[in-house]
């Protein structure tokens, strides 16, 4: 049980709760990883890149799909002999994201830091914050509650959800087995929409 | 299903370590070499996005040369020959049909010549043709999966269906754990053949080959049930594209076979094969059948990927975001103002702050600290002009020098250019030495030349800025600049050190068509009104050089002085900048009761006043106003309509003569008014603020 009070999770809790997080993405293999050092208390955290194909035409993705407008290419719109055994398929386009949960020595609570790019290549054509925030679903998030801040351990840009909110959230887990699963996928949809299987659910039972 | 079957084409992936890798061995080892290399090329079966299609992925370890170091149980690997071309325009000249049929030569001999029976890897060669700008980090690559195009037609004996359908559990689950114990390169395409026991055996192409050929031969069935398979990324309800030549291969080595029989295909997809499909095709009937199966393999090949934009072209990709060591520290950069911008001011113009070009004249004291403020507000543009080195006794105060430079003895100009590119690479700075002319210091005949030079250089460079700066060491090198910025109407800001007090002020600006004197009843007057550094000045510039002592020629200030100075230098142009009035915006003055709705006054980040002094004696801040001065010696309309006539000759009268100035505009006869006195009189009391206001 948490010592810091209701809405908290100790650090030894959370590391606790990542590493049968991390067990079960092995066993799933969905792609989430233990990085960092366990040994110092908000210096590991769990942390998965991606890349995704988001078909154009949904609305949601619409937005999330750049513009690939660069004159340069207008110079190689080549038309090259027709193949009818080719079949149409829809346009899919890339989308790179990052999500890290580390836990915050401050507020005793997980944060999510993420990143998103819209192109095969972390680093390139990122999402900037009013996009990410577009994408929450309610609206509801201001830039106070997701904003862009520095990664307490890598050192560089990311965007998160500031931990303020996660109090609440945890009071109301708070009898799962797995408080880091439980509240990671009530905050995951609004970062880029982060999906978390749903063998995970074990976890909390 | 009448139509016959098409085939959904694949996608390629390059992983930014391919580039840099590519880069690396570009660099090292290939240098100007043009001709193929093999790479290797995978498709991952971690991918979660099984309703996507999985792209062909290329990263660094594309490049290995050992099959041992890319081979792994979780991924279908592919061989590729990839051409890089060492100009953009060769690249341009290169002829896609042509590159295709040539390159892709290989999938025709090797299943002509039946390697392919045995490496079915063979057969899902792709291409790779490219270009990359190693100065720029961009790269132009297309990638290519031959096939021929003249495929006989097939057509859907029944509707594809899913291997639970099609199979019993027991080997469904055979499948797929016969797939994924496969080596990597042969996950590409492999046989699964029913024997008559009902077992499920994997086994390579040759062999599934061979088994129809002996079946038709012996016109008896060894097997229940003969599939061909073939890793399919492709999550369309078509069948993928490495399907075109697996059936090119069944085409040429069992033709009776191909062109008579329903054949069964098993498209492996998704990670663990568990959402493979099967079809079920059957060829159309061709008289000449043998014809069909010649012209097909001599036909043109095809197989070009589309971009992103769903053109037939190569993609474009610039990676110097990533790879650019500079480019990644002005990420972080910008994220301060980011979070000034989203958490305090969210109206607030951070792209025109970026852009805004600076020029700064002098780069001591004052010049070194307005910089540091200029990088903290993320300014991408900043020219130095100064004539002087850093020599031992700046490096201590002139906070962009070090030690360093002062052994070197560097220019002043470079040394602080190459400090503020040291504290963020990617900004644009600049460092012009050059002496600037001053009333009083006569120029010689052997000046007389690099006089000239200096004055177009400034004139250029106070062309092509936004603000200029004055953060010189004496008064009457700021004359010139002061001048040229109202004749070239540009934003001035002045900042000058005493021991311990300091003056910063924005210059008003000028409009040529309206010489008559300003209101001076007007409390907060308008920019247009405002006056400049010298309009208060009952003496033209003169050279305060002369009889003066070592320790009186340099300025000699309190050191946190300079600090102050240029942060309210910096911190005035910035909530100028960020006023709707802009330079117009009407000047605070003390006592101000200020209303946050006159947004005349209040801007975006407060109110711009005129000028501000400040003492550090008792620390007492005063903001004061100077209004435009038809006389004055340095932007009132005679003076400045006199410099755009005659250019360098009037700065040469202006350096050389006594009075000169004084003489051209105007001062000279207001000295000589009888009535001199009440007119002082007359304006002392119109401003409460004139008190402090003698310079120096």
């Amino acid at each position: 049980m948490s010592m810091d009070g209701p809405g908290t999770i100790t650090w030894d809790e959370f590391l606790e709760n990542a590493e049968r997080f991390v067990e079960m993405s092995s066993q799933i293999s969905d792609g989430w990883e233990l990085r960092g050092d366990k040994k110092m208390p908000g210096e590991a955290y769990v942390a998965r890149k991606q890349k995704q194909y988001i078909c154009s035409g949904n609305n949601l993705n619409d937005r999330l799909t750049p513009r690939y407008n660069d004159d340069s290419t207008d110079d190689f719109d080549f038309v090259l002999k027709q193949d009818p055994f080719e079949a149409t398929c829809p346009i899919e386009r890339p989308l790179v994201t990052e999500h890290h949960v580390l836990w915050s020595m401050s507020y005793s609570v997980p944060i999510l830091y993420f990143n998103g790019w819209k192109s095969d290549f972390p680093g390139v054509n990122p999402i900037s914050m009013e996009e990410a925030q577009s994408l929450v679903h309610n609206g509801e998030l201001k830039y106070k509650d997701l904003s862009q801040a520095i990664h307490p351990i890598l050192g560089t840009p990311f965007l998160h959800l500031h931990p303020c909110m996660s109090h609440e959230l945890l009071q109301i887990t708070s009898n799962s087995k797995n408080k880091l699963v439980s509240w990671l996928s009530t905050v995951a949809p609004a970062a880029l929409n982060l999906k978390l299987r749903c063998e995970y659910c074990q976890l909390t039972i | 299903m009448s139509k016959f079957v098409k085939f959904s084409k694949l996608r390629s992936a390059t992983d930014s370590t391919f580039w840099a890798k590519f880069v690396e061995l570009k660099i090292d080892k290939f240098k100007l070499d043009e001709k193929s290399i093999s790479i290797w090329g995978s498709y991952g079966l971690q991918s979660l996005n099984e309703d996507n299609s999985n792209p062909l992925t290329l990263d660094f370890t594309s490049f290995n040369e050992d099959v041992e170091t890319v081979d792994n149980s979780l991924s279908v690997l592919c061989c590729g020959r990839m051409i890089n071309t060492n100009t953009f325009e060769a690249f341009r000249q290169i002829n896609p049909e042509k590159f295709i049929d040539s390159m892709g030569k290989d999938v025709i001999n090797s299943i002509q010549d039946g390697t392919a029976l045995q490496s079915p890897w063979k057969l899902s060669l792709f291409l790779v043709l490219a270009y990359s700008d190693l100065k720029k980090y961009k790269f132009y690559y297309w990638v290519a999966h031959p096939t021929p195009l003249r495929l006989p037609e097939m057509y859907y004996e029944e509707s594809p269906k899913s291997i639970n359908e099609e199979f019993r559990a027991k080997h469904v689950e055979d499948l797929c754990q016969g797939f994924l114990q496969l080596d990597s390169r042969t996950k590409n395409y492999f046989t699964v053949l029913l024997s008559e026991g009902d077992k499920m055996i994997i086994v390579d192409l040759a062999t599934g080959v061979k088994a129809i050929n002996t079946s038709n031969e012996k016109q008896s069935q060894e097997y229940n049930e003969i599939y061909f398979a073939f890793y399919d990324p492709c999550a369309t309800s078509n069948p993928g594209w490495p399907l075109r030549n697996l059936l090119c291969l069944l085409c040429w080595h069992c033709p009776t076979y191909y062109f008579s029989k329903v054949i069964k295909f098993i498209s492996i997809r998704g990670n663990k094969a568990q959402k493979s499909l099967v079809f079920a095709f059957r060829s159309r009937h061709y008289e000449n059948y043998k014809n069909e199966r010649d012209s097909l393999f001599l036909s043109n090949l095809v197989g070009w990927e589309s971009n992103l934009n769903d053109k037939l072209g190569p993609t474009i990709v610039n990676l110097s975001d990533t790879m650019d060591p500079a480019k990644l520290s002005d990420r972080a950069v910008n994220l301060n103002l980011k979070l000034m911008k989203w958490r305090l001011v969210p109206h607030l113009d951070l792209e025109k702050i970026y852009n805004l070009k600076c020029l700064l004249l002098g780069a001591g004291t004052l010049g070194c600290a307005v910089a540091r403020v200029l990088l903290g507000w993320g300014v991408n543009n900043i020219t130095f002009v100064d004539n002087s080195n850093v020599s031992h006794s700046n490096t201590v105060r002139q906070s962009l020098y070090s030690h360093q430079d002062a052994v070197k003895h560097k220019y002043k100009a470079y040394a602080a250019k190459d400090a503020v590119l040291n504290i963020r690479p990617s900004i644009n700075a600049e460092g012009v030495v050059l002496h600037i002319p001053m009333p009083g210091h006569v120029v010689g005949e052997s000046m007389l030349e690099s006089t000239k030079k200096s004055l177009e250089k400034l004139e250029e460079l106070v062309e092509n800025s936004d603000v200029v700066f004055l953060l010189l060491d004496s008064r009457e090198a700021r004359w010139l600049p002061t001048v040229l910025c109202a004749a070239k109407n540009k934003i001035a800001i002045n900042a000058a050190l005493g021991f311990d007090s300091y003056t910063v002020q924005r210059h008003g600006t000028r409009n040529f068509t309206n010489p008559i004197s300003p209101d001076l009843e007007v409390r907060n007057p308008r920019g247009v009104d405002l006056g400049c550094y010298f309009c208060n000045d009952v003496t033209q510039p003169g050279n305060s050089q002369t009889d003066r002592t070592v320790d009186q020629q340099c300025t000699v200030s309190r050191p946190g002085l300079s600090q102050i100075a240029a942060g309210l230098a910096v911190e005035l142009l910035i909530t100028l900048l960020q006023h709707p009035l802009g330079i117009e915006a009407e000047a605070l003055v003390r006592r101000d009761n200020i209303s946050p709705s006159d947004t005349d006054l209040v801007g975006l980040l407060g109110c711009v006043p005129h000028t501000i002094r400040g003492s550090l004696w008792n620390y007492d801040t005063h903001l004061t106003i100077t209004h435009r001065f038809t006389s004055c010696t340095a932007c009132s309309v005679p003076i400045v309509a006199e410099y755009k006539n005659r250019g360098l000759s009037f700065v040469l009268d202006a350096c050389n003569m006594p009075n000169y100035l004084e003489k051209l505009s105007g001062l000279e006869q207001i000295l000589k008014r009888p009535d001199l006195d009440e007119l002082c009189y007359a304006l002392d009391n119109t401003s409460d603020d004139d008190e402090d206001d003698k310079k120096i």
